[in-house]
């Protein structure tokens, strides 16, 4: 019921958090995919320093393979198109990457006796080389937005959205883009709800 | 629990969407392709390496040796410390107890030459005359910027691009020089292996560490495209 409602689930009706989230973890990753795509000898090196796999042909398939996954799952997140597979393809990956960039700046730490914050290396991120603290604050922000994009209930301004519409057997709302639950004709239980309580929308 | 399976289907869909493409495109892309199975990043010298190119075997350099002064103007000598063995007649290495002490080197197992034998081999005239050869590890667009004058690229990740005409040029010289950035740049490593392993002998590669930046640093000539 939207008069019920907390206000984060307000918020997450009105579809401007996941627009957010999606343009932005979408965005940065689809460029950072395609920087690495662009040298992807370059990104096998990158990712060799990391020491997280020894076999060869694991270590270039991963070179093959990743950028393409953040190209294609950026792209998904934009369009709002797979938005749940989506996020948890970019949680994944941050999830194995961001600990691998920590392990390796404190193997450089250890090395070079380089302070924490003026630590900087290529982490192969697809930008370069960085300062270390400032690319694990973008990713633990990517993260979060990433699970904002997960948990959203709801599929306004979505290519998601507009397949449901057309499909005739729904997963989100015809009106409001929110999550189904309990259907009453292509309506959520919200829009559906009898419009003698005062908190609801009539079903045009 | 719908929803989690909807999830799980489309982090599946969009997984194998990005093997497909990863793997279609990487079989097509002409420069910058991988090859799945590869050791990219072995130091190892080679076990059994093709049949030797080198001018000490080569029908060209006897020729050139038989005719002219050309080949007994002996590049310098590197010292005594990274002087290889007498030529050997095959491409093969030497095993360890053959290699002189001076090899071991923490990094490599390769031959090392530092940067005043590298620049007498530059300077001597029969280096001019392409009995020298030197060979640019690094990729195009440094290459391109700025390198040794005569040095072949040879980028030890797309050797199909390059080892052709390295090969052509190797055949007849009697020391080829490899270098790449210097500092902790490895990929002159890897080329020696790539060298060694299509058949140039062991005792004819050296691997150049101070690479680049030692050149430039001692304002050596350089060759530029740009």
């Amino acid at each position: 019921m939207p008069g019920n409602g907390s206000i984060l689930r307000r918020l997450d009706e009105s579809g401007v958090p996941l627009l957010i989230a999606r343009l932005v973890v979408g965005g940065l990753f689809v460029y950072m995919g395609v920087n690495k795509l662009a040298d992807p000898i370059g990104f096998l090196k990158a990712i060799r320093q990391y020491q997280i796999v020894e076999s060869p042909l694991l270590l270039n398939s991963m070179a093959i393979v990743l950028p393409w996954l953040e190209i294609i799952a950026g792209s998904a997140l934009i369009l709002g198109l797979f938005i749940r597979g989506a996020a948890t393809m970019m949680i994944v990956m941050l999830a194995a990457f961001t600990p691998a960039i920590m392990v390796q700046t404190s193997r450089i730490m250890a090395e070079t006796g380089t302070p924490f914050f003026q630590v900087e290396f290529d982490c192969g991120c697809g930008g370069g080389p960085v300062i270390i603290w400032k690319k694990l604050l973008e990713n633990t922000g990517l993260f979060l937005l990433s699970f904002v994009a997960l948990l959203s209930r709801t599929r306004r301004f979505s290519l998601d959205l507009w397949l449901a519409r057309r499909s005739g057997t729904p997963a989100w709302c015809h009106l409001c883009g929110y999550s189904m639950g309990r259907s009453v004709a292509g309506l959520c239980e919200r829009c559906a709800t009898p419009p003698t309580l005062p908190s609801a929308r009539p079903a045009q | 629990m719908i929803a989690i399976r909807r999830a799980f289907i489309e982090f599946v869909v969009i997984g194998l969407i990005g093997v497909g493409l990863g793997f279609g495109v990487n079989a097509v892309r002409a420069k910058g392709s991988i090859e799945a199975t590869k050791n990219y990043f072995d130091k190892g010298v080679p076990a059994n390496p093709a049949g030797s190119r080198t001018a000490k075997q080569s029908p060209v350099t006897q020729v050139e040796k038989e005719a002219g002064p050309a080949s007994d103007v002996a590049a310098p000598a590197p010292p005594s410390q990274t002087e290889p063995a007498a030529p050997t007649t095959g491409s093969e290495p030497p095993s360890d107890t053959d290699r002189p002490a001076a090899k071991a080197h923490p990094k490599h197992d390769y031959q090392a030459i530092e940067f005043d034998e590298v620049a007498a081999i530059f300077n001597d005239p029969a280096t001019r005359q392409g009995l020298n050869l030197f060979v640019d590890a690094r990729d195009d667009d440094p290459f391109a910027e700025g390198r040794i004058p005569g040095a072949v690229q040879c980028y030890p990740y797309e050797m199909q691009r390059f080892l052709d005409t390295v090969l052509q040029r190797a055949g007849g010289v009697e020391k080829v020089i490899v270098y790449c950035n210097g500092g902790e740049c490895e990929d002159s490593i890897f080329t020696c292996r790539e060298l060694i392993e299509a058949g140039v002998a062991y005792d004819a590669v050296y691997l150049f560490e101070g690479g680049w930046e030692e050149w430039t640093v001692n304002n050596m000539p350089v060759e530029s495209d740009r």
